[in-house]
């Protein structure tokens, strides 16, 4: 039995797997209970989106996922993605400017605990 | 034959890609397939070394290899008090490195060998010299070599990611990537420069034994970290990963990966062992912690936005960088104070990711590749139901997925479990992005899934076929061990990740392999 | 060496920034060598001028950073010829050297 000891506590994935074996057993025994004969095929309900009938396919865009996330945080993205230049001048000039910024507090901490 | 090898090991390692590399295209004059023969040859081969040595290393302590000299383990021939040749020096850190590339070589190699369709002889030339290099960078103690063999690797990295060359987005994109990293090697060329001015030597282990952080030396400490952390992808200095990642073949992707991770242990080996006594350890740790939440955060909150598949995992990949660099971090942070123990934890977590991550990344950059070989189309929008034609390659991604973002019986959760337990005790906030970011990974991962594999079928993929067996080989090797690393994560932190986290925590045994 | 910063950062030719990278090259290795310097030294070789009469050894100057030098300007070389040959083919895909052009006709995002 393996066993990860972490600083508090400690986790054993065989008994994980162990449970999850039985929940898929448990989810076996109860669909022996479900009507026999039940076409999935032919019962089909055509999907509804916002209320409407979906007719056509490929409407969706992966584009579209979470679309209410994106709206939110508009601001940030667009910021984000304004860094995000294909140029490599502008990829020098962040290393410069990172060099200068951990420069400027090693010498601090040089001149005020050295 | 044994002995042979245990002592001449180190230098093999090296030798044997390059002399690999070089008789490629002369074999390649007789026959085809007896280059593929070959190339299988001699990636097993090299694999094989690769953990024997690393096995012999975990068992009887650091190997080193003396350039030139009679005998190899003549450090510091007559009578002298500093070593003055080349030495190669593998401690348990390193050794976990070899580990963690040569699984990574493996997959990478094969899957290349169903996937590249023309000039496979050039290709695997470069992936050799690509591969010598990095075993290179993880074995050398000599501070100036470690500087070759990262030229080195940029160089070969940049041929082989301006490989598709009909495309020109990914000549730019090697462009850009060469430019950056010739800008971060020709700083540490220039720290290292410093470095030697002041103490004379260019051993690791002796610039650790002299140091004294005088005041041009924090010059050559910022020149240094900076310089690396631009070479692996952390946050302010990450804009060619993407670029670089997302527009390489997906072998190729999935061993920038490896190299990455060989510039991520350079700085860890710099920073604990060159200056591991620094005065002031705890604000360049604050630095290293920050460049990790930074990257953690920022990568993936770019990669949610991303259409395009390979890009988006490239900005993965530079997240889950982040968990290395604040995993580590918070181990060097926690050098000498009483917090030591969770410091321990955090390192053996950080470390336990960076294998963990050339897996399951490794996966899926190759799953990536495989939907793009099989429909020739990169964009998320115009994907759509690929799990009935491509069940395996569905099966294989979903592994990646659930091994990525943390879910349990995976080797992703096992590490970042450390790293959230470790984290919280440190400060809250920290544990508390982490955990953010785990959940924005499922999120996305999520995206691709359903964009990609579930949905109807569209009309023009009514034709494709599974990828070539090669790719299936490949793509099954690293599933099968990311789910056995899984399964019993405490045999492989006691066997090869604990060793290597106390090997980097003491740097005094590093010192006494030399003296 | 900041001359070479101010072409890559400045500068939107590909064979500029390339010119740039081998500046700053230039610039570190001169400063290679000269930390190798030595007060009155000379040519570090074992020649008979060097060995004066009545002195047991001559002050030379420090070898290693000459061979450090010499590594790093063949590195700069073959890094120099890749970056250009790169330029070449995207000059024959694009037709322009502009690094901004290329974004736009490339359509990077």
């Amino acid at each position: 039995m393996s066993t990860l000891e972490t600083y508090f506590g400690f986790w054993t994935p065989t008994i994980f797997i162990l449970f999850f074996c039985l929940a898929m057993l448990l989810c076996y025994l109860l669909s022996l209970f479900a009507k026999k004969g039940f076409a999935y095929s032919k019962n089909k309900a055509q999907p509804f989106v916002s209320g409407n009938a979906y007719s056509e396919l490929n409407l969706i865009r992966a584009s579209d996922y979470f679309w209410g996330f994106f709206k939110a945080t508009e601001n940030y993205y667009d910021f984000i993605k304004s860094i995000h230049t294909g140029l490599v001048n502008d990829y020098i000039s962040w290393f410069i400017g990172v060099i200068s910024v951990m420069l400027i507090v090693v010498f601090a901490g040089v001149i005020i605990w050295g | 034959m044994i002995d042979f090898l245990h002592q001449n090991g180190l230098a093999l390692l090296i030798a044997f890609p390059l002399l690999s590399a070089f008789l490629i295209p002369l074999i390649e004059k007789i026959s085809k397939s007896l280059r593929n023969i070959y190339i299988l040859f001699a990636v097993f081969s090299t694999t094989s070394l690769a953990m024997f040595l690393a096995q012999s290393i975990f068992a009887f302590g650091p190997l080193v290899y003396t350039m030139g000299a009679q005998h190899p383990g003549l450090t510091m021939p007559s009578g002298l008090t500093i070593p003055v040749r080349i030495i190669l020096l593998a401690d348990a850190f390193s050794a976990f490195m070899i580990v963690s590339s040569s699984i990574a070589l493996i997959a990478s190699a094969i899957y290349s060998l169903g996937s590249v369709k023309r000039s496979l002889g050039k290709y695997f030339s470069l992936f050799f010299v690509m591969s010598a290099s990095i075993f290179g960078i993880i074995c050398t103690g000599d501070l100036f070599n470690l500087f070759v063999f990262i030229e080195i690797c940029s160089i070969a990295s940049a041929g082989l990611v301006a490989f598709r060359k009909e495309k020109a987005e990914s000549t730019i994109a090697a462009y850009n990537y060469l430019i950056v990293s010739s800008i971060a090697s020709l700083m540490i060329l220039f720290s290292i420069g410093i470095i030697y001015g002041q103490y004379g030597v260019l051993n690791m282990a002796a610039v650790a034994k002299l140091i004294k952080f005088s005041f041009v030396d924090n010059f050559a400490i910022v020149l240094l970290v900076s310089g690396l952390a631009l070479k692996c992808g952390a946050v302010p200095l990450h804009f060619w990963v993407p670029d670089a990642y997302g527009r390489a073949p997906s072998g190729i992707s999935a061993f920038l990966v490896v190299a990455s991770q060989a510039s991520l242990y350079a700085l860890f080996r710099v920073s604990f062992t060159l200056f591991g006594a620094f005065f002031l350890i705890k604000l360049l740790s604050l630095a290293i912690i920050v460049l990790g939440v930074l990257s953690m955060f920022v990568g993936v909150t770019m990669a949610l936005a991303q259409k395009d598949i390979k890009k988006l995992m490239a900005y993965h990949s530079m997240s889950q960088t982040g968990y290395m660099l604040l995993g580590v971090g918070l181990g060097l942070y926690s050098i000498n104070t009483p917090l030591s123990d969770v410091g321990f934890f955090a390192m053996a977590g950080g470390l336990f990711h960076i294998i963990n991550n050339a897996m399951y990344k490794g996966l899926l950059f190759l799953t990536a590749g495989a939907i793009i070989y099989a429909t020739g189309q990169r964009d998320l929008n115009k994907l759509g139901g690929l799990a009935r034609k491509m069940p395996y390659t569905t099966i294989f991604f979903m592994i990646g997925a659930a091994a990525i973002a943390g879910l349990p019986p995976t080797n992703g959760f096992a590490s970042k479990l450390l790293i959230y337990e470790s984290a919280f005790i440190f400060n809250p906030i920290l544990s508390i992005v982490a955990l953010i970011v785990s959940v924005f990974t499922l999120v996305s991962f999520v995206k691709i899934f359903c964009s990609a594999f579930l949905g109807p079928e569209r009309n023009e993929f009514k034709n494709i076929k599974e990828v070539p067996c090669a790719m299936h080989f490949a793509m099954a090797f690293l599933s099968v061990l990311i789910i056995l690393f899984g399964i019993f994560p405490d045999l492989i932190l006691n066997a090869i990740v604990k060793p290597a986290a106390s090997a980097l925590l003491n740097s005094l045994a590093y010192m006494g392999a030399v003296f | 060496m900041l001359i070479g910063f101010y072409a890559i950062i400045f500068r939107r030719n590909l064979i500029k920034i390339a010119m740039g990278v081998s500046i700053i090259a230039s610039g570190i290795n001169l400063f290679l060598i000269a930390i190798g310097y030595r007060h009155e030294g000379v040519v570090p070789i074992f020649t008979s001028a060097a060995i004066k009469a009545g002195e047991a050894q001559a002050k030379m100057v420090l070898p290693v950073p000459q061979a450090l030098t010499l590594t790093s300007i063949v590195i700069s070389l073959a890094v120099t010829a890749l970056m250009l040959s790169f330029a070449v083919v995207i000059y024959k895909k694009t037709n322009t050297l502009d690094i901004k052009e290329i974004k736009e006709a490339l359509n990077i995002d």
